[in-house]
């Protein structure tokens, strides 16, 4: 067992000075909310995006592996894992400390019992859902028990959620994170072009499904990755699923897949649709649409503008009114961040605006005589002064797999 | 888009007399204890065990697709996915509902509004931990703001947790569950095969593991399986992590791997021990305790046995003094399941009985001069009323990859 960390047992990390930026950030905020500790309890949600958090304030908790954290406005964050001491991601700092699973709230409380903040404000990561992180979960993403150990156990603390203030230090990236997520968006496509190669008539779907995880694995990928899965007959797919069925592709199937790209933790995705034999022209007609949309999305993703006027841009009618195109999108970094548009988007993450070095994956989608899934195309895209930029270089196109 | 369940479109699911099977017992604890409405909340964490109910109550949840069921003492059931309808495993019941993603206390409440509850007793699944289930989460697996939503929502209502009530359910498993469970055996002895079949000294991690997810997907394997990992030199190991690094093997390491094979939902494990080289003296009488320890484990696994007989039957010393064997032991089925005899165990598990149906992960391990993975070996069990079956085939040999 190595004592201190090394690369010889490392993953993807981040140096010591994207450190000091994520936490002075984080710092400016809390003390600006009046927020003396910052508190993240294991949740591995959502193929690990429940751990988004944590894994922002300490790179640990790789593949679901339950991260408990204290992260107080000054001196050292403390985390606590199955085990204590040195794991593939802790070039950052050394208190990592052993915990059974499943006891967050009672490490937390003890160690908020050590600092001597027994009756200070103590924010909780997830307690809440926001529109720029655990923005798809309405209700939060924090263990019950878990919060009430700590709301019994120190009744003088004010207990609040942390998710708007870390939403809002995570919506804007460094240039590591960029980096990160351009890598994450290669890894993407390099398991797009698994399917290319290998999705063809009469092929198992599980078998086009386990070559995508090979790459993703092999290539370096965190797991577990998301894969969105919808297959079917043209203008009658099955709807979304995260695991595909036993069933075979047939001739006229079309998939629609949106692919999670991860590296280090950091989340990207593409999304693309797939013909299987030569696409009919009322797909090949969607996709145009598609693309023009995405294509006006990006010119207009400059800072300051808002996440509803980026979809106006993208809503577009062709194919005489039967084909129409609306914009799908939500930011990326290490969860399910904001703002997440979609048919039920609120009124708060239409408001958002875009800043400089946000991070958003941006998938339209058309559909055609009023049913889903007439084409996707989808990348993840950095907001810069002069409008988005891909992350991405595969050609905008529909891929036909004859 | 399907109108209702076919196998065109279909993962592994179970009959409808095992669906009456399991509602039926379900429902007789419930009256007995009390339980107008066992609720089940969105919780995907520790790749997917968290929902361990609902899979059992539903068969719905592939993958980390939250799901919210509301199961009544009497009539329908009733779940809530991201969309209603079809599902590839909604073989049992039709009235599959959408609700937004995180919205499980709203979705409830709506639910029992619509039915006109106003008092009675709602338990929650994963409201705390267990001896029994929820094992490894000892502060429970449920949402906090969900929870207080079904609280605030019904005053007059008593809010319990449901874990116990189900894991007494769960505990003794029907021939068809053990038949899951024992494809899920043979499908992590494929996984097995992968990594005889790829690691040598030289060979990066990352690729053997990327081939266990390749055989893993291939075959059909529920996602998101749970590989543990422990690699390094022979007496000097790194610590068990989710996710290998991007290190390679080198020559004198050995590989500890837990493998899960699920099917259907239902997790089955193995585990092994490899030597890259041929493999130390050492190694090899360590590997005879272990093997020792699990046969005789597997002879004393009858039904009333308890767990504390069960740990004295897997002490194994030899070697001199030098080596030593101790057991660890879990249940399995769709979740984490008890009870749960690891380094850090809760004492009342020693008095847990076996019963005939009793699905548990054997897995003792060995130790040398007091230096851990030396030895390791696993497989999954089931307590017959004659003795123990094992569900995997595999020889007791040790893999040396040369």
């Amino acid at each position: 067992m190595i004592e201190t960390w090394s690369p010889d047992w490392s993953n993807a990390v981040f140096s010591v000075a994207e450190r000091e930026r994520r936490w002075a950030k984080v710092r400016e905020l809390m003390s600006r909310d009046g927020v003396d500790a910052m508190v993240c309890l294991p949740c591995s949600n959502s193929h690990n995006r429940g751990a988004a958090d944590a894994l922002y304030l300490t790179q640990l908790g790789e593949n679901s592996d339950e991260t408990t954290v204290y992260f107080p406005i000054e001196g050292e964050p403390t985390a606590w894992l199955s085990r204590g001491g040195v794991w593939p991601s802790s070039n950052w700092f050394t208190d990592i400390r052993a915990a059974s699973r499943g006891t967050g709230g009672r490490a937390i409380v003890d160690r908020l019992k050590e600092a001597g903040l027994t009756d200070g404000r103590i924010a909780i990561a997830g307690l809440t859902g926001g529109v720029l992180a655990h923005c798809r979960e309405a209700e939060g993403e924090a263990n019950w028990q878990s919060v009430e150990a700590i709301r019994a156990a120190l009744p003088g603390a004010e207990i609040l959620s942390g998710t708007d203030l870390l939403g809002e230090a995570r919506y804007v990236k460094s240039d590591e994170e960029i980096e990160f997520l351009r890598k994450g968006t290669q890894l993407a496509e390099k398991v797009l072009n698994t399917v290319k190669q290998h999705a063809r008539i009469g092929v198992r779907e599980r078998h086009v499904f386990a070559q995508m995880m090979y790459t993703s694995a092999r290539e370096g990928g965190s797991f577990t990755p998301m894969f969105g899965w919808i297959s079917g007959p043209a203008g009658n797919p099955y709807h979304r699923v995260e695991q595909p069925s036993f069933r075979k592709f047939e001739a006229g199937d079309i998939l629609a897949v949106e692919f999670d790209g991860r590296w280090g933790g950091y989340i990207a995705q593409i999304d693309q649709t797939f013909t299987f034999g030569p696409a009919g022209q009322d797909t090949m007609d969607s996709m145009e649409l598609t693309l023009e949309a995405f294509q006006r999305v990006l010119e207009r993703m400059k800072p300051g503008v808002t996440a509803g006027e980026l979809m106006e841009a993208a809503r577009i009618t062709g194919l005489n009114g039967r084909a129409v195109v609306n914009l799908g999108m939500h930011g990326r970094g290490t969860g399910d961040d904001g703002p997440l548009i979609t048919p039920n988007v609120t009124p708060q993450a239409m408001r958002a605006e875009m800043l400089e070095g946000a991070v958003m994956c941006v998938k339209p989608g058309a559909t055609l005589d009023g049913k889903p899934y007439g084409a996707n195309f989808g990348e993840t895209v950095v907001v810069t002064r002069d409008g988005g930029v891909r992350l991405g270089k595969r050609p905008l196109e529909l891929c036909e797999l004859t | 888009m399907a109108d209702g369940w076919s196998q065109e479109w279909s993962n592994a699911v179970f009959s409808l007399d095992e669906r009456d099977r399991r509602w039926a017992r379900v429902r007789s604890l419930m009256a007995r204890d009390g339980v107008d409405l066992i609720v089940c909340l969105p919780w995907t964490s520790n790749h997917d065990r968290g929902q361990a109910d609902p899979r059992y109550l539903t068969q719905l949840g592939e993958n980390s697709d939250e799901t919210t069921v509301a199961f009544p003492l009497e009539g329908d059931v009733t779940a809530w996915h991201s969309r209603g309808g079809v599902w590839p495993s909604s073989n049992w019941f039709s009235d599959i509902r959408a609700a937004g993603r995180g919205t499980g206390g709203a979705t409830v409440v709506g639910w029992l509004r619509e039915k006109g509850f106003r008092r009675g007793t709602i338990g929650v699944s994963g409201l705390t931990g267990g001896v029994l289930s929820h094992s490894r989460s000892l502060e429970g697996e449920t949402n906090w703001q969900s929870v207080q939503i079904i609280k605030e929502a019904f005053p007059d209502a008593r809010v319990v947790s449901a874990t116990d009530l189900l894991a007494e359910a769960r505990y003794q498993k029907s021939e068809e569950e053990i038949e899951f469970l024992r494809k899920g055996t043979w499908l992590a002895e494929q996984v097995l095969g992968s990594v005889v079949e790829h690691a040598r000294p030289g060979v990066a991690e990352r690729e053997v593991w990327a081939r266990m997810h390749y055989t893993f997907a291939d075959l059909g394997g529920s996602y998101e399986p749970m590989f543990g990992w422990i690699s390094g030199p022979l007496g000097d190991t790194y610590h068990r992590v989710e996710q290998p690094t991007f290190r390679s093997f080198a020559e004198g390491d050995v590989l500890v791997v837990e493998f899960d094979g699920r099917w259907g939902g239902y997790i089955s494990q193995i585990d092994q021990l490899f030597t890259f080289g041929k493999a130390p003296d050492e190694v090899r009488g360590a590997m005879e305790l272990t093997y020792e320890s699990f046969n005789r484990v597997v002879d004393a696994m009858k039904p009333g046995v308890t767990v504390r007989e069960l740990m004295k039957a897997g002490e194994v010393d030899g070697l001199g003094g030098r080596g030593a064997a101790r057991l660890t032991l879990h249940g399995r089925g769709t979740g984490d399941d008890g009870p749960l005899v690891a380094g850090r165990f809760d004492p009342r598990v020693l008095d847990v009985e076996m019963k005939e149906g009793s699905v548990m992960v054997v897995k003792p391990s060995a130790t040398v001069d007091g230096r851990s993975d030396y030895g390791r070996w696993g497989d999954t069990v089931v307590v017959r009323a004659g003795g123990a079956e094992r569900l995997g085939t595999r020889p007791q040999t040790l893999v040396e990859l040369v």
